[in-house]
């Protein structure tokens, strides 16, 4: 997607675009959407007013991003498009759902037929569709190639058969992406196709929410009996599916967003936190040397994140090294992110044991009791748990790391 | 040391077996938790006439004339079965800070009460600013014409939606941290100028925030005995804490077993890689070593002397080998382990509590050092 990316502008015309940006999101965003921001647990904010804000981008043109020009993107520079980035943290606002602008339209743009992209494209690009991935099954999880969910051809339709789990907001999704099996000759792998679902009020189709640890349904199992879909729902070529995957995959591991930015966000809300905490000894958690080197320790892990991050970028996708590093930031991001989460409920204490669920409810307009810093942090823990669980567990990453070292 | 015979325990133990068994299935549990009041009046008569509220009291309140000790074989239970019921809070905290009273009617008729599972009275304690530090007193208490008014505010008070009474550490002299000028007063929930703030808990428990505004209560302490009394409870509740959290990691190890080696992935059971060998060999580790150390702990606890450091040492171990196992069970059962539907996420929320409750890592491992340093 690089080779449309606009020339890098000129200093003066960054810091001009900084000042546009920020002034843009400081009248666009309403209470609402920074509502939402704040009260971001998981990698998957409020559902209805992050669209709003994705829909409220778009019209500005700015909600796809990193998208080429000729597809609705904006035709940052990958300098704008940190900026960007930057600046939607800084004001708070709710992170876009990655499943359509990060996942499934770059997809579709390298492997799309030209229809597909005009039909499907549009709609991520503007917030009105939201997609819905499904690639887990019960029995499927770091081994995703066993995935047994089925698509049997049957005239001019597939019959798809099966379940998949763990897809995020299914139960807010009108469409969905997934891989199901046409055929069980040779490996596990070769058998599989990546489907677009262009609607999911089909007959046989349901869908059913999962609580999570932190009490709220993020997470769906979606379940297919005898679900006809028509026979151009295939991306890529039938049978092919897995390099589909295997492309989205490693775009989820690392490199499609920052986490350092992120991070330093969370490590300042902490540190804000830990200045207006008691130590239980009359002075300030902040000034106490125990908290400070954790604190000060992670600040490190998150500098050398950034440091292979931008290795990464640099790196041409698809290399052989590219691979190894997305596992590599996908392994050490989440890590520091879950010991990030650690510090936070340490230094939070025991108020961080009350579960508020309504006060974390975005307009709910209940007060959370205690402070509103604190509110976030036990389900932020909770929830990060799952950060060395998906997209490929933690030891799945490593096993692809050692596979390199070993085959020199 | 425990001061009721083996036979004795191994009954009560056998009876807390039989009744989470028949009683207290997970489904079951998690209707309680979403109830109204959070834990069932049933059991609550039920642990009273089985005796399990009497055990650490003595027999003229019509206790068992057990000690601490005694009650950590039906902790341990507690953790297994993710027991709600208001035990720890209410015989562990409240109950044996009852019982060191130095007011013997009040403690005599409380305790009669509490016993007869009559009374729910529940230990406030905590405050915004002490972190674990029970001398970190900014309540007060002032005395007016023979009688006591409280002011000020406690927080994370366990159960405190549930409780019939409260018993409050509160400073009637000195300032916020000095281990002096510390006395415990009673009270009724629901008395006037009191203000109970309740919410249910990530781990499925309940607790509150309560203001006493020119509260009037009772002193149950006097010169300055508060203070040392308090310590004294909180390291008691940690060691039956202790034995809930090595209650609560056993199962979580026996769950993550039994779930390895039935969990399918690459044409084989999981529990066939040897990274996770490994991962489940060190959750064993983490969980055999807080249980020796609570078994030792125990075994060398002093009733009335100060046991400062081993108590420090047990409740820190209990962080670290919670937070291991705890992190491990999910990571190893994958995203099941994340949902609400499955025990073991509500088994590792129970740890995180404990990890945070009567002061945490850092707080402990300050106090052994404080403990090493002085002796």
């Amino acid at each position: 997607m690089h080779d449309t990316i606009a020339d890098a502008p000129a200093p003066d015309d960054i810091s001009a675009f900084r000042q546009e940006v920020r002034d843009f999101i400081a009248q666009a965003a309403d209470a609402e959407i920074r509502e939402a921001g704040r009260k971001m647990t998981s990698f998957f904010p409020s559902f209805e007013p992050t669209m709003r804000w994705h829909r409220i981008l778009h019209r500005r043109g700015w909600a796809a991003a990193p998208w080429p020009r000729e597809y609705g993107g904006p035709g940052w520079s990958v300098e704008q498009q940190q900026i960007f980035e930057d600046e939607c943290r800084r004001a708070g606002v709710p992170r876009l759902l990655p499943q359509g602008l990060a996942m499934v339209g770059p997809a579709i743009m390298k492997f799309g037929t030209p229809e597909q992209k005009q039909r499907f494209l549009p709609g991520i690009a503007s917030g009105d569709d939201f997609w819905a991935q499904g690639y887990s099954e019960p029995n499927a999880g770091s081994d995703l190639a066993s995935l047994s969910c089925r698509a049997v051809r049957e005239g001019d339709h597939y019959v798809i058969n099966g379940s998949k789990t763990w897809t995020t907001y299914a139960h807010h999704a009108n469409r969905m992406f997934l891989l199901v099996r046409t055929s069980t000759e040779g490996k596990p792998q070769q058998g599989i196709s990546f489907f677009l679902l262009d609607r999911l009020d089909l007959p046989g189709l349901t869908i059913r929410p999962i609580i999570g640890l932190d009490g709220f349904p993020e997470q769906c199992d979606v379940f297919f009996e005898n679900v006809r879909v028509p026979l151009d729902s295939c991306l890529g070529e039938e049978n092919k599916g897995w390099t589909v995957a295997k492309y989205l995959l490693e775009y989820e591991r690392g490199g499609s967003s920052s986490f350092a930015t992120h991070f330093r966000n969370e490590l300042d809300a902490i540190r804000r936190l830990a200045t207006s905490s008691g130590d239980g000894f009359g002075g300030r958690v902040v000034d106490d040397p125990v908290f400070q080197q954790r604190y000060a320790r992670l600040l490190m892990e998150t500098a050398a994140l950034e440091a292979t991050e931008v290795q990464f970028a640099a790196l041409e996708k698809g290399s052989p090294e590219s691979g190894p590093m997305s596992s590599m930031i996908k392994i050490t991001s989440m890590e520091t992110l879950q010991r990030i989460t650690e510090l936070a409920v340490d230094v939070a204490g025991t108020p961080s044991l009350t579960l508020q669920l309504q006060a974390l409810t975005v307009g709910s307009g209940v007060e959370p009791i205690g402070p509103e810093e604190a509110l976030t942090i036990m389900p932020k823990y909770l929830n990060n748990r799952a950060a060395s669980i998906f997209g490929g567990s933690n030891e799945i990453q490593r096993n692809i790391i050692a596979k390199l070292l070993l085959s020199r | 040391m425990a001061l009721l015979t083996d036979d004795l325990r191994a009954m009560l133990d056998d009876s807390v077996d039989k009744f989470i068994r028949d009683r207290y299935d997970f489904h079951a549990r998690q209707a309680l938790v979403s109830g109204q009041t959070g834990y069932s009046a049933d059991h609550w008569a039920q642990f009273a006439d089985m005796g399990w509220l009497g055990i650490p009291f003595a027999e003229q309140v019509g206790g068992l004339g057990g000690g601490i000790v005694d009650t950590l074989g039906l902790m341990r239970r507690f953790g297994r079965g993710l027991v709600v019921e208001p035990y720890l809070a209410v015989v562990g905290l409240a109950g044996q800070a009852l019982a060191g009273a130095d007011d013997g009617e009040a403690r005599d008729a409380m305790l009669s009460a509490l016993v007869a599972g009559d009374v729910l009275p529940v230990l406030a304690w905590e405050e915004t600013a002490s972190r674990g530090n029970p001398a970190w007193v900014e309540l007060s208490a002032r005395g007016d014409g023979g009688g006591w008014c409280l002011d000020g505010e406690k927080i994370t008070v366990l159960n405190a939606p549930q409780a019939s009474h409260l018993v409050v550490s509160a400073r009637v002299a000195g300032q916020a941290g000095d281990a002096d000028g510390i006395e415990l007063f009673l009270l009724p929930a629901r008395a006037e100028g009191v203000e109970v703030t309740g919410f249910p808990t990530i781990d499925g428990h309940r607790a509150g925030q309560v203001r006493f505004q020119a509260a009037r209560a009772r002193p149950l302490t006097f010169d300055g005995r508060g203070g040392p009394l308090l310590r004294r409870v909180l390291d008691q509740a940690g060691l039956m804490l202790a034995a809930e959290g090595v209650g609560v990691m056993e199962s979580l190890l026996q769950r993550t077993v039994d779930y390895t080696r039935t969990r399918r992935q690459f044409g084989v059971p999981i529990a066939s890689f040897q990274v996770l060998q490994h991962r489940m060999a060190d959750m064993y580790i983490a969980t055999t070593q807080a249980e020796n150390l609570l078994n030792l702990t125990a075994a060398r606890w002093l009733p009335d002397g100060d046991n400062a450091e081993a108590a420090a040492a047990l409740k820190a171990q209990l962080c670290v080998s919670g937070r291991y196992v705890g992190q491990q069970a999910i990571q190893l059962h994958g995203g099941i382990g994340m949902t609400d539907e499955l025990d073991v996420g509500h088994y590792f929320k129970r740890l995180t509590s404990m990890g945070l409750l009567f002061g945490d890592e850092a707080w402990q491992l300050r106090r052994i050092w404080q403990a090493h340093a002085a002796a």
